[in-house]
């Protein structure tokens, strides 16, 4: 992408405005600084803080944005709710930021079994509004309180859901519409549940990671929710979980929506945050399903039938209630691990079946592999169902921004290899920005090249999101 | 204080806020709990975070822009609670407190009209500019002040100044108890948590030194007050066994009580549905969410609910931080939410144990009945109490 050599922002501001309106957009240092941190463990450069940020109200405003910015070569990085861990939503150049938050639209239509939302639309809030109406949003993720749907859609992520039950955002999405960089509004799909066949340019977008345009409005099938019942089980062996979850797909049980992981460390942070006594051991949740009650109930001994043929020296089926949801949440504290210390960094690895056991051992002898975090405490955790596995170290706060990049890259290196060795490429946030060298050495520079050529068709400015192609 | 010295402390302030900011990773969980977002991050504890840091990491002289942002939160730590659910809580009410200490410290803040107020609490023992006088003018006119009593009550700026039912309504309950009870009267001075949230804190150690003076002159057994503000500023900012040791009760504390103890009775009230709308200060500050309920609960004709948003989750009315005088328009804005989540509940009344709150969601319950969006009643605890004592 050529470099920008003079750019009159006062101008760029005021052309902004005029598309927009005054009152959402800003070129105060305040905001701009505010949307361009993201939860990468150290602190944006100077050089890489946007010009304005922008927050448009319609596809139109968007349309017009992208012709004005694309006709100068402006670059533009989208702002959801910028929580990707993987760098995606953090400016690496002088930019402006195009933030999606009005787009939070939401239409539950039970003629044609679908629902629309706008792709500002927060996670938790649609899963909401399906639930009192008796339906389940394919994809969890941690973040859902805040995410958005574009940027869960463009990273096609389920969060902590088990793929086999209702696939992905790309398998889920019926029709999306979308503004391409150079401007133009397009449609993709269909209105009927049956999806196309061949060509549908819907899947294109779905996990385009914003390189290819920004995904505006998305329509998914309405999924009727169903029956639950819970599991927990504690182990001494972390690998007697994993062997667990490998043991369920090997015998064809009922797999649990959610099959999720407490390391020992991880566990005991998470138990006492919720007034829980500490377990010995680690932590296996899980969450069967069923079309009744009765069904789910039925599944969930199954479940723990696996867990006790694995060594479980406990294990309990729950109803739900507050033990239940004390239990799920202290999963859900699992940040508490960072004890006011510092940032984190986490590794988001994933394996193939048969290597499950063997990747829990190694995840967690990695601290003696490293040099930054030599020894240090590792926090595992994951989606075992998934076949994913979590490591978490504390960044601390007092360590200079250069260590922590430093330490943030080191830990990346043990995904990238962990990932190629286990046959996998992660399953939560993304491949591109700090993934690219993972990408290009797993799928080799000729797939790379074509990805890139790709990028160009889409977008021949290199304007949305450039650099995350590029890796960080 | 010298000038070296002077410096000294200045600049450990910026070094300790550049430790706590960096605590914010920007997840942005926090974001939509915010009563005051607009849309714009910068209306969030994670831009509040983010700019501080910045300023602070760029050696930035303080500017108005950064006072807005930090000036601009009712403290009510709905973030902290969200943050808290994901990860280590960043203290967020804590570091926009002692930014607004710097401001002060700096000489670039409170905001212009905090400085009003602030003059005002000087000039006259309250932040609102009213004669020290008008301080008594809602008590009883059969009301004599005692030199000793076991009960003292303390109703706090907002009270004696800007409600016309808390004080008769206390009273009533104490008598209706028979209890051996004084108040201040003149003698009251605001509790200084306005200084205190403004970081105006020279001021609020002088309102302390004035109120345990005038407190420890009447020498009662327990301390009463039926505001939120001035309960959480007794109870966290003031010395430990400050008062003489004595205990530090709020109104539904005490109200409570002495219903355990067999001294209020109530009587059958027309049927009503009450919503109970959590202070900030009593409820996700302090863990106090039962006691109130367990009163209204025992109201014959009263039906409790729920906001769908409630205990630690509750969410704010708008007035706190002392961000309503800083954006009335604004205040109101979120009051009206909490009012229209309050109808959408169901509710006929909401009840508060909290003036500021009663008195902003008054407000907005007023403007919304002028608009015929909804029909509600809002009132203070202590009145609901006290026409419960007497019945319909």
């Amino acid at each position: 992408m050529k470099k920008i050599k003079t750019l009159n922002a006062a101008r760029l501001v005021s052309d902004l405005k005029g598309i927009v309106g005054e009152a959402f957009v800003s070129d105060d240092i305040y905001d701009r600084v505010s949307y361009a941190r993201d939860p990468m463990p150290y602190d944006i450069e100077d050089k890489n803080i946007p010009y304005a940020v922008v927050r448009p109200g319609s596809t139109e405003e968007i349309s017009k944005l992208m012709t004005y910015l694309n006709k100068r070569k402006i670059p533009v990085f989208l702002h959801g709710s910028g929580t990707s861990l993987g760098g995606h939503s953090r400016p690496k150049m002088r930019s402006v930021v195009l933030a999606t938050n009005r787009f939070n639209q939401i239409e539950i239509n039970e003629e044609y079994m679908f629902m629309e939302c706008g792709c500002g639309t927060i996670c938790a809030d649609l899963m909401k509004a399906l639930d009192k109406k008796g339906y389940l949003l394919p994809m969890n993720p941690g973040s859902q309180i805040v995410a958005t749907m574009g940027g869960l859609i463009a990273t096609n992520t389920i969060g902590h859901m088990v793929d086999v039950h209702y696939g992905r955002p790309s398998h889920r999405v019926l029709g999306l519409e979308v503004v391409l960089p150079t401007g133009e509004i397009i449609e993709t799909g269909t209105k009927s549940l049956r999806r196309p066949s061949g060509i549908d340019l819907t899947r294109f977008f779905a996990g385009s990671e914003g390189l290819f345009g920004i995904i505006t409005k998305a329509r998914m099938d309405l999924i009727q929710k169903p029956f639950m019942k819970y599991v927990a089980a504690f182990f001494k062996e972390p690998e007697s979980a994993a062997y667990s979850f490998m043991r369920m797909y090997r015998e064809k049980i009922p797999m649990p929506l959610y099959g999720e992981f407490l390391g020992a460390n991880s566990a005991r942070v998470g138990f006492q945050t919720k007034g829980l006594e500490p377990p010995e051991g680690c932590v296996t949740l899980a969450t069967s399903l069923g079309r009744t009650q009765k069904e789910a109930d039925e599944n969930a001994e199954l479940v723990r039938s696996i867990f006790e043929q694995e060594k479980a020296f406990r294990s309990m089926t729950l109803g739900p209630g507050e033990e239940q949801e004390k239990i799920w949440a202290s999963r859900e504290f699992i940040l508490h691990t960072t004890q006011g210390k510092g940032n984190f960094v986490a590794i988001e690895i994933v394996s193939a079946i048969p290597h499950l056991a063997k990747a829990m051992t190694e995840i967690h002898e990695v601290p003696k592999t490293l040099k930054i975090f030599r020894d240090a405490e590792i926090y595992t955790y994951g989606h075992l169902g998934a076949l994913s596995l979590h490591g978490l170290f504390v960044i601390p706060n007092e360590w200079s921004d250069a260590k922590k990049k430093a330490a943030f890259m080191e830990v990346m290196g043990v995904d990238r290899r962990m990932n190629l060795k286990y046959e996998a490429a992660g399953g939560e946030w993304g491949q591109m920005a700090v993934r690219v060298p993972f990408w290009r050495k797993k799928y080799g520079e000729k797939a790379y090249g074509l990805l890139k050529q790709m990028k160009a068709v889409f977008d021949p400015s290199n304007i949305l999101n450039p650099k995350n192609i590029d890796g960080l | 204080m010298g000038k070296a010295e002077d410096k000294k402390e200045k600049k450990k302030m910026r070094e300790d806020l550049l430790l706590a900011t960096q605590q914010c990773i920007a997840c942005e969980f926090c974001v939509p709990s915010c009563p005051l977002y607009s849309g714009w991050l910068t209306d969030s504890a994670t831009g509040r975070m983010q700019s501080l840091h910045y300023a602070i990491k760029s050696k930035m002289d303080l500017d108005d822009r950064l006072r807005e942002i930090l000036y601009s939160c009712t403290t009510c730590g709905n973030c902290e609670f969200k943050c808290k659910s994901f990860s280590q809580a960043v203290k967020v009410t804590d570091i926009v407190k002692k930014a607004r200490r710097m401001f002060v410290k700096e000489g670039k803040g409170p905001m212009p009209v905090h400085k009003l107020m602030i003059e005002s609490l000087k000039a006259k023992g309250n932040p609102l500019g009213e004669p020290v006088q008008k301080r008594k003018g809602e008590y009883p006119s059969t009301f004599k002040k005692k030199d000793h009593a076991e009960t003292l009550l303390f109703f706090g700026c907002v009270t004696s100044y800007q409600d016309f039912e808390i004080i008769p309504s206390t009273f009533e309950i104490l008598e209706g108890a028979q209890i051996d009870f004084t108040a201040l009267e003149v003698e009251e001075y605001c509790c200084g948590y306005i200084a205190h949230l403004v970081g105006a804190e020279e001021d609020f150690e002088k309102c302390k030194e004035m109120n345990m003076n005038a407190i420890s002159k009447i020498g009662p057994k327990r301390l009463v007050t039926t505001c939120a503000g001035c309960f959480r500023t007794f109870k966290e900012l003031y010395p430990e066994g400050a008062f003489n040791g004595i205990p530090v009760l709020h109104g539904i504390q005490y109200i409570e009580n002495l219903i355990e103890d067999g001294k209020i009775q109530f009587k059958f009230l027309p049927a009503r549905r009450v919503v109970y709308h959590d202070p900030c200060d009593l409820g996700r500050h302090l863990g106090i969410f039962d006691p109130p309920r367990n009163i209204i609960r025992q109201i014959p004709g009263v039906e409790l609910i729920e906001f769908e948003s409630n205990r630690y989750h509750a969410d704010c009315c708008g007035g706190g931080g002392g961000y309503k005088s800083v954006n009335l328009e604004k205040s109101l804005e979120v009051a009206s939410k909490r009012v229209a989540a309050a109808a959408s509940a169901g509710a006929d009344v909401i009840v508060s144990a909290c003036p500021s709150c009663k008195r902003n969601l008054q407000l907005a319950a007023d403007l919304g009945q002028q608009q015929r969006k909804w029909k509600i009643q809002v009132m203070d605890i202590t009145e609901l109490v006290a026409q419960a004592m007497i019945g319909a």
